[in-house]
């Protein structure tokens, strides 16, 4: 919110508010939307506690604002990026160009854990594989975003960007009205329009899929399904017969045509992948390569939001779209390469060191924060294992005010706008705010104690 | 197109709350007028005489309380709150905002007094027995 020479523009209402509220009444505000999450149940669920803890996501009220011109770069540079996304995973399924052309060494994508064969020639609606994707970005220093990473598997968060939103309208009406903020609770009805141009037919019957109530994230499938008046359907709800998927009703059968599936890949399908799965449907995978379903996201997306192949997202957008990329890359340097794995070695405590098949932020080393012995026990996992890592610099990530124990602080944030692509893209402005709860770090993941907050996009 | 197993845990979800409704008004009655008769009505009904007599020695206000107060005990008032909590967390795609408030204020609630009545319980189990009042 700061700038050297003081408060920045579009903060200013947000600036007066705090210096005018007391605490107390903060404070009383935090515990009444801390109840109605509650009430609501909107939590998620913790694995490995006794069975089905609920959490709140700590949610922060002070709301992240974005101005409109900084939003007009950022959409058309995550819409670009998507759109050269898809584009690589249409490639990578079929010709293969890229890999020819020499710009990724064939191995890095063919003998990914995620390049699925089983999608080798299969033809996609309008070559869609993402259709949502969530894209995370950061804020320098210098006052550019970059994006931090890419999410095409099962992006998760949006249910929360609405919820903060609907809390903020009820908790600070007055303070919302002072500014002219872009709306976001079409998001669902944009969703419901992508998935029913994923599929080439005209009466399109759309179900959700889940994994069931004990899955972290239910309250947004539960959430999204309601909010397109469509089915939310676990595995024992579907069958496949003849290669067609049908729901269960009490009616009889029904056809679906598109699946927004929230499962991973390994288990939507015992008889393709997982064997041991009880939460996919036995035959999904060959009704899908008959073109008889659409599963949205495609299978097999997540080569191409692999940190590892993170570094040549550039070059996709280069060589698919004849573009210069819009938003950069945080610069990373590749393990794999031996003259920036010995950079890396160098300088362990300036940078961020990230496993390539990591999430959830577990797994990296915070170069600055880290003790030696931390830093040692990383150098010898590097050496063992240079192709598993990536590293990046510490950015001079931007914060946000924060009601924190000690009052309004200063906490890094980042944001996770999310991309939805069908006939055309669609973006509501703005996206998933996350805040590192604890002062001085970086890690924004909820799983490890980071909270949301409502975000702002000014309309001018 | 009502899934099958949807309108399975909707109908369970009625029988659930139902079930918790009788078997509340019937012990709110044996703890107004703690007969004998009072008192083996709510164990008869579910037909857990016998798992009652295994845990408790005597027939008494504060045992057959927290009997049905037992989240262990498939028969209780809070398996049954916990029971149709959880078919409304299945349906929840279905239900409208303000019946899943309802169910999910009724069951938070329903845990907090649990909690504090335990401890009133695990007190009371350990002195003599003596009239208290349920509030609703």
């Amino acid at each position: 919110m700061m700038m050297l020479d003081g408060c920045r523009d579009s903060y200013q209402h947000i600036s007066t508010w705090l210096d005018q509220t007391p605490l107390a009444s903060l404070l009383f505000k935090k515990q009444q939307a801390d109840l109605r999450f509650r009430q609501e149940g909107i939590t998620f669920t913790v694995y490995g506690e006794e069975a089905g803890t609920e959490r709140l996501i700590p949610f922060d009220m002070i709301p992240r604002i974005i101005s409109a011109s900084e939003w007009a770069v950022m959409a058309k540079g995550c819409e670009q990026r998507v759109q050269a996304l898809n584009a690589f995973l249409h490639d990578i399924y079929h010709e293969q160009h890229i890999l020819k052309a020499g710009i990724i060494p064939p191995e890095q994508i063919l003998t990914n854990e995620h390049y699925q064969a089983a999608m080798q020639g299969l033809d996609l609606p309008h070559g869609i594989y993402a259709h949502i994707a969530g894209i995370d970005l950061v804020r320098h220093g210098d006052g550019t975003y970059y994006v931090l990473e890419d999410n095409l598997r099962t992006p998760s968060g949006v249910s929360y960007m609405l919820e903060n939103r609907k809390m903020t309208e009820r908790l600070f009406p007055e303070l919302l009205a002072q500014h002219k903020v872009l709306p976001v609770a079409h998001y669902p009805d944009y969703l419901k329009a992508t998935l029913l141009e994923a599929s080439a037919k005209s009466a399109v019957n759309i179900a959700v899929l889940t994994p069931g109530r004990f899955n972290s994230a239910f309250f947004e499938h539960a959430f999204l399904a309601r909010s397109m008046g469509v089915n939310l359907v676990s595995g024992n709800d579907l069958v496949i017969d003849d290669d067609v998927v049908y729901m269960k009703t009490i009616s009889g059968l029904q056809k679906v045509d598109v699946i927004y599936r929230r499962l991973d890949d390994a288990f939507i399908d015992p008889l393709a992948f997982n064997p041991h799965s009880m939460l996919g449907v036995a035959g999904l995978m060959s009704a899908y390569r008959a073109g008889n379903v659409v599963l949205a996201n495609a299978v097999g997306t997540g080569v191409a939001d692999d940190k590892s192949v993170y570094p040549f997202v550039p070059d996709m957008i280069r060589f698919y779209l004849s573009e210069e990329p819009i938003l950069q890359n945080v610069p990373t340097f590749q393990c794999r390469k031996p003259d920036e794995l010995s950079y890396v070695l160098a300088n362990l405590s300036e940078l961020v060191v990230k496993e390539t098949q990591g999430s959830g932020g577990y797994g990296m080393l915070i170069g600055p924060a880290a003790t030696q012995a931390e830093i040692e026990e990383f150098r010898t996992k590097l050496i063992a294992q240079p192709a598993a890592y990536i590293a990046q610099p510490t950015l001079a990530l931007s914060t946000c005010p924060t009601f924190v124990a000690a009052g309004i602080a200063p906490r890094h944030i980042d944001l996770r706008p999310f991309v939805l692509s069908g006939k055309t893209t669609r973006l509501v402005a703005g996206g998933l705010t996350r805040v590192a709860l604890k002062s001085g770090s970086l890690v924004v993941n909820s799983s490890q104690g980071g909270g949301t907050k409502d975000t702002w996009v000014l309309a001018e | 197109m009502l899934l099958l197993s949807t309108a399975a845990d909707l109908y369970w979800l009625g029988r659930y709350l139902s079930r918790a409704q009788s078997l509340v008004s019937v012990l709110l009655n044996a703890f107004n007028e703690a007969t004998r008769d009072n008192l083996t009505i709510p164990l008869s009904m579910t037909a857990t005489g016998s798992y009652y007599y295994h845990q408790y020695s005597e027939l008494k206000e504060s045992s057959v309380a927290a009997f049905f107060l037992d989240g262990q005990n498939p028969s209780s008032v809070s398996a049954c709150v916990a029971s149709l909590r959880a078919d409304a967390q299945a349906t929840r795609g279905r239900l409208s905002q303000d019946l899943w408030l309802s169910i999910n204020t009724l069951y938070l609630d329903w845990q907090v007094a649990f909690l504090t009545q335990k401890i009133l319980l695990l007190h009371l189990n350990a002195t003599k027995p003596y009239k208290y009042n349920y509030k609703n």
